[in-house]
Parts: C-alpha cells; structure tokens; sequence
C-alpha cells in the first residue's frame, strides 16, 4: 500500500502543473475546432487571455494578447488602442509574471520538453545578458514595426506573429495543415513557413536543453508582464524579516532572475521549497493593504488555517473549477 | 528503476544527440520541401526520417526508466563574483545605458522616416533587419563585455518594506487598474472590442506563416 502511495506521490502532478494544464484547456475549449478545423467564433475572441495563446489555433476561445496588439497598433493611423492596451494593463497588474509561470500554454510545453532526460545547459551571465533580447524584439517587432505601418501605410503588419513566433506555427498551423478539411492550405505555403517551421523546431529542440528558452529569450508578453511584476497584486515576495541572504534562491531558480520577484521571475514559487528561513511566500494583498506586516505566522497556525479550510481548498475548489470547465466546453463546442 | 549510473549517462547522451539530430533532420526537409509542399511530397521526406523518429522514441521511453541524478547548485549567488566598487558600477551602467539610447535613437530614427515603408513588407522589413544588425551586435558584445568583466557590488542586507513603501506600491496599483479600466471603456465606446472580435475569429494566415 505505502509502496502504491509513494508511486502516486511520485507520478502526481503538482499543484502548478494541474493549473496549466486547466489554463491550457480553458483558452482551447473549443474541442471540434481541432476535428473541423473551423476556429470558434464566438464573442469571448473579443477578449485577450494571459498568456502565448494563438487566436488562430483552432481551439482558442480568446484572442492573443501579442496579436491582438500588433493588429490594434497597425490601427493607430485611425484610432489609439485603448481597449488592447487597457486588457492588458489590467492584467499585467493583476498577474505580472505569475502569468508565465501558471497560465501560459507554452511555458507549460516547454516545461513538458525540459523533462525529457538530457543533459541540461544551465542559467550564466550570458543568459542573463540573453534575457533582455526579449525586450528588443517587443520594442522593435511588436510595437515599432507594426506602429509604423499603421501610421504611414495605414496597414497592418504583424511582425512578431509573421516572422518569429512559435506558438502561432505550432497551435495553428500544424493543426489546421493536419486536418483534412484544410489540404488546400498546403497550396499557399512557401519560404515564410519554412523559416517558421525553422524557429518553432529550434525553439522545442532549445528548451529541452535550456529551461524556458522561448520565454527566457524571445517572448514579448512575458517582457512587458515582467515589468509590473513590482507592483503586480499575485506574485511570489520575500519576507525581509526572515531573510538572511544567502542566496539559495536565485542560485537555485532556473530563470535569469537576480533576486526573488524581479522582472525575470516568473512567480512559479518553486523558491519557496529551497529557502531554510522561510523568507518566501505568495503575495498577500489583504495584508498589504491594511498595513500590516507580511510575516512567516507561527506553524500552529498555518496548521489551524490548513485545517479550517482544507475542504475548501481541496474538495469544493477543484470540483467547482472542474465544473467550471466542463460548462464551458459544454457551451463552446454544443450551444455555440 | 534502472540504478546503472553509467548507463542512464550514455542513454541521456544518446537522447540528446539524437533530439538535435531529430530537430536538424526536420529542418533540412522542411528547405529541400521550399515552396513544393504537396501532401505525397510532405509524406515522402517524413518516411525518410522515420527511422529516427523510431529510434528517438524508443531511447526517450527507456529514458523515462532512468534515475535522473539531479544535481544541486551549491547555494551561492552567481552574480557577484567579481565586485567592483559602486562609483565604477555607476559609471560603467551610465556608458551602457548611453550605448543602449543611441542605439535606440538610430532605430526610431529610422522608423519614424515613411520612406521605409512599402507595401513590399517583405522586402522592408530585410532592409530594416540588415539596418538593425550592426546595433545588436553592438548592443550583444557590450553586454556580454560587461556582464564578463564588471559585476555589481554586493546589495546592501535587504529591508523591510515601510508602510510609506508598501503605499506607493498600493497607488501605483490602484493607478495602473484605474487608467487600464478606462482605456477599456474608452476602447469599448470606440468598437474596438470588435475590431479584436473581427481579427480574431479569422485564421490570419500571415501570422501563422501560411500567407
């Protein structure tokens, strides 16, 4: 029996890990679309999701929030993007990175790819100097080129989604090419998907070897978010009364990261095992807000609130999400 | 369980060469494929390196039954190896941040003129890469230069945050929501909701490289 258990403890996924794969079947609910090859039409496209999502994968209910801004800005000789820029702020502010290391439907492929057993490159200066590449390709791809298109040619021109990004050639492309429905696809393609299929290959061959490549080094949605990942309401925090220095958990997280929270961190919280002292927790609004200090309480009392509201949160919670998400397919792929 | 620690070293190898010879397979098909995508075609050049795809499945199942010996980084900070005083860290991050703005003057400077922009995208956005380049390896050597030679000096003991710190952090939050909520109604008032409705319930075949 004890041997059963430790097995299941073994193979069970994370709590993390149960939240992705719930995010990834969230903003994919539509089911038939990946049998048809139709993409969902429905209203809930009008709104961007957190995280690397591509709205022309035929399972998407919800618009990507780096197309979404591409096309919003090749409108700004007509109009400014307020709506795609006010989404995103929003959530930028709500989530900051916790997006990318909870919700994003690459991050978790890419962690699925890193556990495939290899010989691992790990994080260095170079990767940190890597890391800021993102920057530049969301400074230049998605918002200079497609801003200057909109304005002088009043025309739009996805530069990231046509000519870098991944997700778009693996979530949309292969699906759509796959399905027989769309065999006369097979007639527009040329060098431009060769090239894509070049980067898609290279960035899933990457992150075998390094940890979260594509998000690491290319991904403009994680560079933006990680800008508000100071002042973002979720996240991971240190405790200052509790830290000691020493540098366990920067030298242990596999992100480019310099200090807990930064805007390289990714709030996945995997810190919190490696600290001795206790000094890292989740972010705590409530407290924060009336003020008082966001302190380790004393383990009789984390056991009292465990006990208080472990039904809740291990019972009603997942069964209400569970619920939750099964309506939606329900509604998605039947009622729609 | 296979327990062979020399065993689970060579399959890890033997699974890491062939991933990268996998990944550089796929890739040279997909260019000897080059504009000539046809179904018989596809099929074909994926048959010739099915063989691999066998093996590499086969090694990454026996892969699955190998210990991982993971190896724990001894607890230290990377990043504050070689510490230079502050008055030369400043003054080293001021000469990269000039570095960093010029090249940024250059770059909007070359987006803001409209004789760059054609309907040839294609052919535009080559130019403004090869216009570009010189930049970021200009951009790539400094940082690697610096972040080589130069390392911050060690941060003094953390603090903790004041009522006073943790309330600007509060208005800026309360700040960023407020401004996105109104950008939202703004955008919302301007259809711009349906804009992003429009663009998405479309396969953009450009986007996904197909166009």
């Amino acid at each position: 029996m004890s041997k059963i258990k430790e097995f299941f403890s073994k193979i069970m996924p994370t709590k993390r890990r149960l939240i992705q794969i719930y995010a990834a079947l969230l903003y994919n609910a539509n089911i038939k679309g990946f049998i048809t090859g139709n993409i969902f039409k429905g209203d809930s496209k009008s709104v961007c999701v957190p995280g690397m999502n591509c709205y022309s994968c035929p399972g998407a209910i919800g618009a990507c929030p780096i197309g979404s801004l591409q096309a919003a800005l090749s409108e700004s000789g007509a109009t400014w993007p307020a709506y795609v820029l006010g989404i995103i702020l929003l959530e930028a502010v709500i989530l900051g990175r916790t997006m990318c290391g909870w919700l994003c439907p690459a991050g978790l492929l890419q962690e699925l790819a890193y556990k495939i057993k290899t010989p691992k490159l790990k994080k260095s200066k170079v990767t940190r100097v890597l890391s800021y590449f993102k920057y530049l390709l969301l400074l230049v791809l998605v918002i200079g080129v497609p801003l200057g298109y909109g304005i002088f040619m009043n025309t739009g021109v996805p530069t990231f989604c046509k000519y870098v990004c991944p997700v778009g050639t693996f979530e949309a492309s292969l699906f759509l090419l796959s399905n027989p429905s769309k065999g006369f696809l097979l007639d527009n393609l040329g060098s431009l998907f060769t090239w894509k299929f070049f980067v898609m290959v290279a960035v899933i061959v990457a992150s075998v070897f390094i940890y979260r490549f594509f998000c690491r080094f290319l991904c403009p949605l994680g560079a933006l978010f990680g800008l508000f990942n100071k002042f973002s309401i979720l996240g991971v925090e240190v405790i200052e009364e509790n830290c000691k220095n020493c540098g366990k958990c920067v030298s242990e997280c596999k992100m480019d990261v310099k200090k807990v929270g930064d805007h390289e961190c990714i709030m996945c919280g995997e810190c919190q095992k490696s600290c001795a002292f206790h000094a890292i927790d989740f972010k705590n609004i409530l407290k924060e807000i009336h003020g008082e200090k966001v302190v380790q309480e004393p383990t009789d009392v984390i056991v009292k609130e465990k006990k208080s509201v472990k039904i809740l949160k291990n019972i009603v919670l997942p069964i209400v999400m569970i619920a939750a998400l099964i309506a939606v397919i329900v509604v998605v792929n039947f009622v729609l | 369980m296979i327990k062979n620690k020399l065993f689970n070293k060579i399959i890890n190898i033997v699974l890491a060469v062939l991933t990268v010879v996998l990944g550089l397979l796929f890739i040279i098909q997909a260019i000897r494929l080059n504009s000539h995508y046809t179904k018989k075609l596809i099929a074909k050049v994926f048959l010739q390196i099915l063989a691999i795809v066998i093996l590499w499945a086969v090694v990454f199942v026996i892969s699955m039954f190998t210990k991982s010996e993971t190896k724990k980084t001894p607890a230290k900070t990377r990043y504050f190896k070689k510490i230079v005083s502050e008055k030369t860290y400043f003054i080293i991050n001021i000469a990269y941040l000039v570095l960093i703005l010029a090249c940024a003057v250059f770059t909007i400077g070359y987006l803001v003129q409209k004789k760059h922009f054609s309907y040839e995208y294609n052919k535009d956005f080559l130019a403004f890469m090869y216009y570009l380049l010189p930049f970021v390896i200009i951009l790539l050597v400094a940082s690697l230069v610096r972040a080589a030679f130069v390392t911050a000096p060690k941060p003094k003991e953390a603090k903790t945050k004041s009522k006073k710190e943790r309330m600007i952090v509060n208005g800026v939050r309360a700040g960023v929501i407020l401004v996105a909520l109104t950008f939202i109604v703004i955008g919302v008032l301007n259809k711009q909701a349906g804009m992003v409705l429009s663009k998405a319930t479309m396969i953009c075949l450009e986007c996904i490289g197909i166009g």
